[in-house]
């Protein structure tokens, strides 16, 4: 069996796993509260049968009359359990399994109580009395499924207090009065021990029966993790099956349009015609690079060369690096503010990477003429103004010097409930879905695990406002002090 | 209509960087049409209303007005009904051919396409007389007045579909 913390568990999970013991104890109370409410029902009318019948009869022979006022009690309290299961029913109707186990518990322990006080008192104890005993295992019975351990335990001990109770102050019916008197401590014994017997037999079944259902809701979470996994792979496909067919329909074209024409065209149309073919073939190994990088990723870490690398220098060479077909820097302003002399801890290719994919980004998602800012200073992570809002579980929370990195854009802006998707394999979010915007969800999933793998941090903050924009923040280690 | 013209203009909308110049530098080379291009629906109407193309090639999904809005759009109007148009797309499924066939396309085409397949289809289209056209036209609103709760049905669990995606992002 998985053990899985409960504090690992997902809002949702927990809710598989609890559901699993409400529903199984919502089934028992929807028959069981309406099916002992109409049991109490028919008490009730016996008993008002029996009290006219006796008024009518006043002067025959009932051994031990009841008196009226203790029939009237009784009936009053049946009333009242009778309401419970009418609660409880409502409540196991709702879905509220702790308010339908609770109610009708209380109106079991109520009712044998009660009747059973009323019954014993005014009839005394006779065999018949004594046979009315087989109630209160039956009750612990029925609590003892419905209700938790500790319940079951302390319901347990009121009956026994009734058992006691019963047998040694209720009056004594003349015929068995000499054996219970002899007797009493026996049978009281007696049916204790069988009272505990059911309960321990009651909560060994609950035990077994919650270890089960965790094992079913392991199961079910398992099922649901991996559902969401097909989904966003289905996703990905959908998104990936887009961006490959036009490139590959591209780069097919030109090839058989060459091959059918070599001789008919002018060469600089030739010329004119590979170039284009190429430039489509490159777009077509990038998607495939970024898919197989991804599938590596997963089997084991990236290997890193980590050194001291030139921030201005790095990001000089990124901006350099960034694919002509998805937008013209040149048509930018690109702002970059970096002391000459920072320096950073990290790999310097995966850096260039993050940055080319970061700035790329910043020229897809925004307007063509927009700057770009990108900024870089040196801090110990207690001066970051963000640090709330740092992304995901990696906070940093040493106190050695970073190097913090901002890409800056003037674009559509990240809306604020997307932004925890946003570094996600696969992720893209559902507008540029639609859009023309060259994608495959993978880039920020890549930029986050090379960040991490160079023991960074990597977050954006965005208020989701057009032309607001969104700033990405890198936070990368100082190189080691050299002693 | 003015299918004697020498040069049939040929109307391109696609919102791809790479297919678009790719089908006009195919067109252009394996065909003598006047090629006129336009990146999404929107503009596509524009070009169309400026140029009067005699057959169109249209993507299915692209922004602001999608393929098979657009091809409505032609079917609806009495003056532009008779267009021939080819459907050029991505979406593979069932039910975007479904989509597609409904909207009243001549030809459903899915992406990668041989150029001959392309230009057959373009050809194709274009000999499609007009009565023959109107008959299929008319053959599909039958058909839609039989399985009308089924494209109903069809497109409500498509809709369905994209704001569940959407929910999930």
């Amino acid at each position: 069996m998985r053990t899985t913390p409960d504090a690992q568990l997902s809002a949702s999970e927990r809710r598989i796993y609890r559901s699993y013991d409400e529903n199984w104890r919502l089934r028992l109370t929807r028959i069981i509260a309406p099916f002992l409410g109409v049991i109490t029902f028919l008490c009730l009318i016996g008993l008002l049968i029996y009290l006219i019948f006796s008024a009518h009869t006043a002067t025959t022979a009932v051994s031990v009359a009841l008196p009226p006022q203790m029939a009237f009690l009784g009936m009053g309290v049946l009333l009242i359990v009778i309401l419970l299961y009418g609660v409880s029913t409502m409540a196991a109707y709702q879905g509220n399994a702790q308010l339908a186990t609770t109610t009708c518990s209380l109106a079991i322990l109520t009712a044998i109580s009660v009747v059973g006080s009323v019954w014993e008192f005014s009839q005394g104890l006779d065999p018949f009395g004594l046979a009315g005993y087989v109630f209160l295992p039956l009750a612990i019975v029925l609590i003892g499924l419905l209700t938790t351990q500790l319940f079951t335990v302390l319901a347990t001990l009121w009956i026994n207090g009734l058992t006691i109770m019963f047998t040694l102050m209720a009056p004594r019916a003349m015929a068995i009065e000499r054996i219970v008197q002899r007797e009493a401590l026996l049978i009281i014994f007696f049916c204790v021990l069988i009272e505990w017997c059911f309960t321990i037999m009651l909560i060994a079944l609950r035990r077994a029966l919650t270890a089960t259902l965790k094992e079913l809701g392991d199961v079910r979470v398992a099922y649901e993790q991996a559902r969401q996994l097909d989904e966003i792979k289905d996703q990905f496909i959908r998104s990936v099956n887009h961006e490959l067919r036009n490139p590959v329909m591209a780069l097919n074209g030109y090839v058989k349009v060459l091959r059918l024409q070599l001789d008919a065209l002018p060469h600089e149309r030739v010329v004119a015609f590979l170039d284009r073919a190429s430039r489509v073939g490159d777009r077509v190994v990038a998607l495939l690079k970024s898919i197989l990088d991804t599938g590596q990723l997963e089997q084991h870490a990236a290997e890193l060369s980590l050194e001291a690398v030139n921030v201005r220098a790095a990001v000089m060479e990124a901006a350099d690096l960034i694919d002509p077909l998805e937008g013209v820097l040149v048509q930018r302003e690109l702002h970059v503010r970096v002391p000459d002399e920072l320096l950073m801890w990290c790999d310097r290719v995966r850096f260039q990477q993050v940055m080319t994919n970061l700035l790329s980004n910043a020229v897809k998602y925004s307007p063509a003429g927009a700057p770009i800012t990108v900024e870089a200073t040196a801090m110990t992570p207690d001066e970051a103004p963000h640090a709330m809002a740092l992304f995901g579980r990696n906070r940093q929370r040493s106190q050695t010097p970073v190097v913090e990195i901002t890409v800056r854009d003037q674009g559509l802006g990240i809306p604020p409930e997307q932004i925890p998707l946003l570094f996600q394999r696969f992720m893209r979010l559902p507008r540029d879905i639609a859009s023309p915007v060259i994608g495959n969800g993978l880039g920020l999933f890549l930029c986050r695990r090379f960040v991490e793998a160079m023991h960074g941090v990597i977050w954006v903050e965005s208020q989701g406002v057009a032309g607001e924009g969104s700033t990405f923040y890198v936070r990368l280690p100082t190189p080691p002090a050299p002693n | 209509m003015e299918q004697s013209a020498p040069t049939p203009t040929l109307l391109v909308i696609d919102d791809d960087l790479s297919l678009l110049p790719f089908l006009v530098d195919m067109l252009s080379v394996m065909t003598n049409y006047r090629i006129v291009t336009a990146r999404d629906g929107v503009e596509g109407l524009v070009a169309y209303a400026e140029h009067r193309p005699q057959c169109v090639i249209v993507d299915m999904k692209m922004p602001e007005l999608d393929g098979a809005q657009f091809v409505r759009a032609l079917r609806g109007d009495p003056s532009t009904l008779n267009t021939p148009i080819i459907m050029l797309t991505a979406m593979g499924s069932a039910d975007d051919h479904f989509l597609g066939l409904a909207a009243g396309v001549d030809h459903y085409l899915v992406k990668p396409v041989e150029p001959e397949v392309l230009v057959e289809a373009i050809e194709h289209a274009l000999a499609l007389s007009d009565a023959e056209r109107l008959r299929r036209l008319h053959e599909l609103a039958e058909g839609a007045e039989d399985a009308g709760s089924l494209e109903s049905a069809r497109g409500m669990s498509l809709g369905g579909e994209q704001t569940q995606a959407g929910e999930e992002q």
